[in-house]
């Protein structure tokens, strides 16, 4: 009879319990911050990112299946900047699961912790286009600012699941190492002053770590698609410049690049993922910078 | 002297100018929409030539920890006169897991087009049968709702509202203790990483002008395609809708209708749609039955603005079918939240 009394209990223990173990669920807005937090959380997390790897972050479709799994979610990282502000808030507001919300003890935004560029000097319209009033979102384009999310991504889930804590500490301290090694590798391997021309302003924190000119963009203006007379500017300047790469972000149309690389000698296009999993070759942060890299490097 | 009034100044603007600047903190996000249209129809030359179709005014924000508000105000003329409305003016709950809480004044959940605003109709007119059955405004009531997930492995809702039930085509018994109940059960499954379909059914029921009841029943299919690659390039819609009215105690309160349409994404800015009307699948003695073809062209160089092209023809059973062609300049400013999917 007490064995009975003492299986049942422990059955109990463990069916409420095993809470305690499930995994911490987590849903990113982009799959470089899904997998950032891999590289933090590991087999701790079950992490799914809303926007995929060739999709333009700025214009996704509140889907009501996200709402779905933000309703199941412990945490929500995102970028913020206004990157998502065209979607995000109708994926919240339908999930009806308050932590998530700004501020909330479930919301981690990224980009709350990054010093960015290209912040407007004066007072800004949408007339310059698709403009960001906080600076360019795309800073997890710049290795050493992955390093700086993952730091406080590492705390956030140190705070949500202290059980773990010294596992997150041990996978950053992993990962940060790993990250600068590669940067200082990376830096070898681009010449300092190499001049490119990219479709639009994802990679400026990219050129910026890594020293290379953008000499002009394919699109006029942010969000503009490219115009003839712009498209015979840009011509020009790749001639003068004497530009060998054109960089298009692989959810674009590369259709005007090779067009302009048709009357440029030497200048070639290439299509680049911007985000994780944009090619089946680009699985973690590791290989996307590396692919850019490999982009960029003159052979 | 002039020196100290200079000094006594400079002591409370800059102070005061820092009190400006928290205070505008907490302001409401504001947005304002423009339809501008220019019309020439075959026969009803009524509304024909150019006019500002509609502005809408749209306020947004938390209140407190516990609701959030929105409010659309829309100014549209009425037999040359213009004049300014509520559309909808809302609060709904945020701090309740699980459940939204509404209240206030706002367009009911029947099927999906009632539930729009006129800047984002598909069309650049509303279905023959919303209008018909509904009425121009469609039905807005005085209400308060809930709405709540359904643990199905797919993204399902119901939404329930207790209405005042002040709709004059339908509802309007003029004794305000009797109310107008809605429902809508929402469903909505991911075929493919692409493609989404949604299946809705929508009912009212209440007491009309006759004391007697009205039911309403509806029902929305939605297939909707976007291509994970090459998404900002192309894309597809299909979607149709089905209503009926069954007003009791009116020689002609019985009538249904359905809408179709289609929206194809040509490229970046460029979309092209057509849409079919039929009203009167029930035969009705006093209101004949029409169909309607449309076709349109849209130009939309950002997602703040459009410039779009329709042309109708009507047949509503007389000798002559009706033509009407339309222009329309659709513009957004300031704050604009993201429409429903």
């Amino acid at each position: 009879m007490k064995n009975i009394f003492n299986t049942h209990i422990i059955v109990l223990f463990t069916l409420f319990s095993s809470s305690a173990f499930a995994n911490l669920k987590v849903m990113t807005t982009t799959t470089n911050l899904k997998s950032l937090v891999q590289e933090i959380g590991g087999d701790k997390v079950d992490v799914d990112s809303i926007c995929k790897g060739t999709q333009d972050p700025h214009y996704i479709e509140a889907k009501p299946s996200f709402t779905l799994k933000a309703s199941k979610a412990d945490l929500l990282v995102s970028i913020g900047l206004d990157l998502e502000v065209g979607w995000l808030p109708l994926i919240l507001r339908g999930a009806r699961n308050p932590k998530l919300l700004d501020g909330g003890e479930g919301s981690f935004v990224a980009g709350q912790f990054i010093d960015t560029l290209e912040k407007p000097t004066s007072t800004i319209s949408r007339s310059e286009g698709d403009v960001h009033p906080d600076g360019n979102p795309h800073f997890m384009l710049d290795p050493l600012n992955s390093i700086i999310v993952a730091e406080k991504l590492k705390e956030k889930l140190q705070k949500l699941d202290s059980e773990n804590s010294l596992f997150y500490e041990a996978q950053f301290k992993k990962f940060s190492e790993r990250m600068r090694m590669k940067v200082s590798e990376w830096r070898q391997r681009i010449k300092p002053g190499l001049k490119v021309i990219t479709y639009h302003k994802t990679l400026s924190y990219f050129y910026e770590r890594f020293k290379i000119n953008n000499v002009a963009f394919l699109e006029p203006k942010p969000g503009v698609p490219p115009s003839a007379s712009h498209i015979l500017n840009v011509m020009k300047t790749a001639k003068e410049e004497g530009v060998k790469n054109v960089l298009v972000e692989n959810y674009f149309d590369p259709t005007v690049a090779e067009r302009v690389a048709k009357d440029v000698p030497g200048l070639k296009v290439n299509m680049v993922p911007v985000s994780v999993d944009g090619d089946p070759k680009i699985t973690n942060l590791f290989e996307l910078y590396e692919s850019l890299v490999t982009t960029v490097e003159e052979k | 002297m002039r020196l100290s009034i200079y000094t006594l100044l400079l002591f409370f603007i800059f102070p005061c100018s820092n009190i400006f600047a928290k205070s505008n903190t907490f302001n409401p996000d504001l947005g304002l929409n423009l339809l501008f249209l220019s019309q020439n129809s075959s026969r009803t030359k009524t509304d024909d030539g150019m006019k500002l179709q509609e502005a809408e005014i749209g306020f947004s924000s938390d209140v407190d920890t516990h609701f959030t508000s929105k409010a659309t105000f829309s100014i549209a003329a009425e037999n040359g006169v213009y004049a300014i409305e509520p559309e909808e003016a809302y609060v709904d709950t945020i701090s309740i897991p699980y459940v939204t809480v509404r209240a206030g004044k706002s367009k009911m959940p029947i099927g999906k087009h009632n539930q729009y605003h006129t800047h984002a109709y598909p069309f650049i007119n509303g279905p023959l049968m919303n209008v018909s059955i509904l009425g121009e405004e469609g039905l807005n009531e005085n209400a308060i709702g809930a709405s709540a997930p359904i643990p199905f492995p797919w993204f399902s809702e119901f939404i329930v509202d207790l209405a005042q039930g002040d709709n004059a085509n339908l509802f309007n018994s003029g004794k305000k203790d009797n109310k107008l109940v809605v429902g809508h059960f929402k469903n909505l499954w991911d075929i493919s990483e692409s493609a989404t379909l949604e299946l809705g059914l929508s009912g009212a029921n209440g007491k009309n002008d006759n004391q007697m009841i009205t039911h309403l029943y509806g029902a929305d299919l939605t297939l909707k395609w976007r291509p994970v690659d090459g998404g900002k390039y192309h894309s597809f819609e299909w979607a149709s809708e089905f209503l009926e009215k069954d007003k009791k105690g009116s020689s002609d309160g019985k009538l249904s209708g359905i809408v179709s349409h289609l929206k194809y994404q040509l490229s970046q800015r460029w979309y092209a749609q057509y849409r079919y009307d039929y009203l009167g699948l029930n035969k009705s003695k006093s209101v004949a039955a029409s169909k309607r073809h449309t076709a349109l062209f849209a130009f939309l160089p950002s997602e703040f603005s459009g410039i779009r092209f329709q042309y109708e023809t009507i047949d509503d059973g007389q000798l002559e079918k009706e033509k009407r062609v339309s222009l329309q300049l659709n513009i957004s400013i300031g704050a604009h939240p993201a429409h429903a999917y």
